[in-house]
């Protein structure tokens, strides 16, 4: 028995760059893949609905999301299959699910963040912008 | 098994190329419900399928899921056509043609993909990639008790990776080498993916696939001593061996 046979990252980098390419008279029409390619790549990169169909690998994948990938962190929802007893184990031990929930997580706190700082904006006195060389709202924050 | 079958309709979505008068097996194409058929012409037959209005749209406007979908279908169809045939070249994907007038493939063009068949005939392609696995390795820089131990550490560590990038290199080089002389052809696949030591695919004749298998598995252990992990996929029709371009005119 050979080895487990493709991720869908190999099937796309197979599919839309390889592969004979005929142009002519009989050809009605063949797509442009580098557009296509990005096409896909953007919209794996912002689309829930990757993860429905378990393309959320992208994510972790640096040739479609243009992330480094630390090697720490694996955030594949498809695992990439090797050989033979292979072991893909995510060494940091954290999950698609962890990692999503960690993002989510930070959203929230930058959602609260926001909110704050926009009230401490309203409740000041209004100042001219910039007289001191400070923008209006932002004295008095450390961080 | 289907074999060329008249058609009325004025597209075709185009997934490989067989030898004249093959027979593939019964297939749904990319649309989930239209009939995979050969269209003959005088040294090659194409495999193609109706291509519905839906698919077209789906590849030619806004890109979702759909697309993606396609392009996993495409695979599907390459493939099993390939598991049938001693030979097939598959088309880039998004290939549509002109029923009638692909019939009348130009003679170069024509030769060019019955000489491109017989260089894959009984022939597997095999990926091979080599990904950069660091293991985490802090703890001594957290125990540090200064900063002169701390920088110590750091530079321990960084003396260690690069230790295992050059342990690395030299199993993907013996790996390579190895793996050249139990192939007929080897080409390096895109390189532009961060953490990737080596991605290569090789053409592989069916009847040294295990050789070729178990030559690379023994690569394994090296490579991980190195911090670096081997993933071999396969086998896939030939998509990297079948650079075939050309032009087609009734």
């Amino acid at each position: 028995m050979g080895p487990p046979r493709d991720t869908l990252a190999d099937v796309l980098e197979r599919v839309l760059d390889k592969g004979v390419v005929i142009v002519g008279d009989i050809v009605v029409s063949i797509l442009d893949i580098d557009l296509l390619t990005l096409k896909l790549r953007l919209f794996i990169s912002s689309a829930d609905t990757a993860q429905r169909m378990g393309l959320d690998w992208w994510r972790g994948d640096p040739f479609f999301s243009g992330q480094q990938q630390d090697g720490q962190r694996s955030v594949r929802g498809r695992p990439e299959r090797p050989a033979v007893g292979g072991d893909d184990q995510d060494a940091s031990g954290r999950s698609d699910d962890s990692d999503r929930e960690l993002e989510d997580g930070e959203l929230e706190q930058l959602r609260a963040r926001v909110e704050e700082l926009e009230s401490r904006l309203q409740a000041q006195p209004t100042r001219a912008g910039g007289a001191d060389g400070e923008p209006a709202g932002s004295g008095g924050e450390g961080s | 098994m289907s074999t060329a079958t008249p058609t009325t309709t004025d597209r075709l979505w185009w997934y490989a190329v067989v030898d004249h008068g093959s027979r593939i097996p019964e297939l749904v194409g990319v649309d989930g419900t239209s009939r995979v058929f050969t269209l003959p012409t005088e040294r090659v037959d194409l495999v193609v399928s109706p291509a519905d209005p839906a698919v077209l749209a789906a590849t030619s406007g806004e890109v979702d899921e759909r697309t993606a979908a396609l392009a996993v279908e495409h695979d599907r169809v390459i493939g099993a056509v390939a598991a049938h045939c001693a030979a097939v070249l598959p088309v880039r994907f998004g290939t549509v043609v002109d029923p009638t007038s692909a019939q009348h493939l130009d003679d170069g063009t024509a030769r060019s993909l019955a000489t491109a068949l017989d260089t894959v005939r009984d022939k597997l392609e095999y990926g091979v990639r080599v990904v950069r696995r660091p293991r985490q390795d802090a703890s001594s820089e957290d125990a540090a008790a200064s900063g002169a131990a701390y920088l110590t550490a750091v530079r321990d560590r960084r003396r260690r990776a690069d230790q295992k990038q050059a342990a690395a290199d030299d199993e993907i080089a013996s790996l390579r080498d190895t793996l050249t002389r139990v192939s007929d052809a080897a080409t390096s696949l895109t390189t532009r993916r961060p953490g990737h030591l080596m991605n290569e695919a090789y053409l592989v004749a069916t009847g040294r696939a295990d050789e070729f298998l178990s030559l690379a598995e023994a690569a394994r252990p090296r490579l991980a001593a190195a911090d670096a992990e081997l993933i071999v996929t396969g086998p896939w029709a030939p998509y990297s061996f079948a650079a075939v371009s050309g032009g087609g005119s009734p």
